[in-house]
């Protein structure tokens, strides 16, 4: 009995249990003796107050990242909610920044990106809405473990997954959520402190 | 014997328990979550700046005489709801029936605490012929 309630103990425990150091996702080399992670390749967009934005940007920052349209009929606004609340929670905090990836480039101009960030009230020096060459979007979403393409049979002309994915100051991919779920995202905001306090 | 009708009694109890516990507008929050949720939530406050919220809209409780059109149709953008003036465009649900719509306006009408009473099917009639 006393065994069974241990268990029992453990089972709940391990619910709340949130590690203490993240994963590295993907792929690894091993080069030399040394391990090569899976890495974001380096970029340029613009963003919506036409600033160019490079990895660079993001230099030594923890940052989430998502992949959205303007004018998107589906789950869009659901996930842009909760990238909302992680603005709203680390807006003044420098180390993390936001980087949400137009995926209808054409009709996505940085004049309308800038209408939606001013509608929405955030400021660009914590999350960037950027547009640019659209090869170049679907292709990084894939080094984000994500994907976008155009599709005209899909509603708003899009596919593209709802994940928030989150990257480490080297470009590495360190959690994901699903972020049209309010919890998901709940238990991704823990991942992002866990980041913020780890020991290089 | 006694047996037997107290287990029937209890089960006619549960029965109108269970029935009553079904909410008035069901049907509407199926559509709802289908054709409307992804915009405006599932607490119906709409998205800051970008989606105007459906619970406590002005906008709603006093043009109740053009839902059906707005649902049908959608919005350019331009609205002002409580103050605010939205720029997005609402898309229309072409392939909503007069009985679809008249199960989500009284969905909306009346859910998150919003009360802006109930719509009649043969309304939602009249201001369909009026909008095509
Ligand atoms: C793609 C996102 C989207 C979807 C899906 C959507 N709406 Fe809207 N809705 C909007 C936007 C944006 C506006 C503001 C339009 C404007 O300013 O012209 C709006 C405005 C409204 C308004 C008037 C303003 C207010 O908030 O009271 C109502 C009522 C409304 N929508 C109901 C619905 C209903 C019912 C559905 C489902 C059948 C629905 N909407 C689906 C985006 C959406």
């Amino acid at each position: 009995m006393r065994f069974l309630l241990l268990i029992f103990a453990l089972g709940i425990f391990a619910c709340e249990y949130t590690p203490a150091k993240l994963p590295i996702l993907g792929e690894r080399d091993f080069v030399n003796g040394d391990t090569v992670y899976h890495t974001v390749r380096p970029f340029s967009f613009i963003d919506q107050d036409s600033q160019q934005v490079t990895e660079k940007t993001f230099g030594g920052k923890v940052y989430v990242v998502d992949f959205f349209f303007t004018h998107c009929p589906t789950i869009c606004p659901k996930v842009t909610k909760q990238m909302l609340r992680l603005y709203e929670k680390y807006k003044d905090d420098s180390r993390v920044l936001l980087l949400s990836h137009s995926i209808d480039t054409r009709n996505d101009t940085v004049g309308r990106l800038q209408e939606y960030a001013r509608n929405l009230d955030v400021s660009s020096k914590s999350w960037h809405f950027v547009t640019g060459n659209s090869d170049s979007i679907y292709s990084i979403a894939a080094d984000y473990f994500s994907f976008a393409k155009e599709d005209a049979e899909s509603p708003g002309g899009f596919v593209h997954s709802g994940q928030l994915i989150l990257a480490d100051k080297h470009r590495r991919i360190r959690a994901f959520c699903d972020g049209t779920d309010e919890k998901d995202v709940t238990r991704f905001m823990k991942e992002i402190d866990v980041l913020l306090n780890e020991k290089e | 014997m006694k047996k037997n009708s107290l287990i029937i009694l209890a089960s006619i109890i549960f029965t109108i328990i269970v029935s009553c516990k079904q909410e008035t507008y069901f049907q509407g929050r199926l559509l709802y979550e289908d054709y409307c949720q992804n915009c405006h939530m599932e607490d119906g406050t709409g998205l800051r700046g970008i989606i105007p919220p459906l619970k406590g809209s002005d906008f709603l409780k006093n043009n109740q005489n053009a839902l059906v059109c707005l649902i049908r149709k959608g919005s350019q953008g331009g609205l002002t709801i409580n103050g605010s003036k939205y720029t997005q465009p609402m898309p229309g649900n072409a392939n909503l029936t007069q009985g679809d719509i008249a199960n989500i306006i009284n969905y909306i009408n009346h859910a998150w605490d919003n009360n802006y009473g109930v719509i009649l099917y043969d309304d939602v009639l009249k201001q369909f012929e009026t909008c095509r």
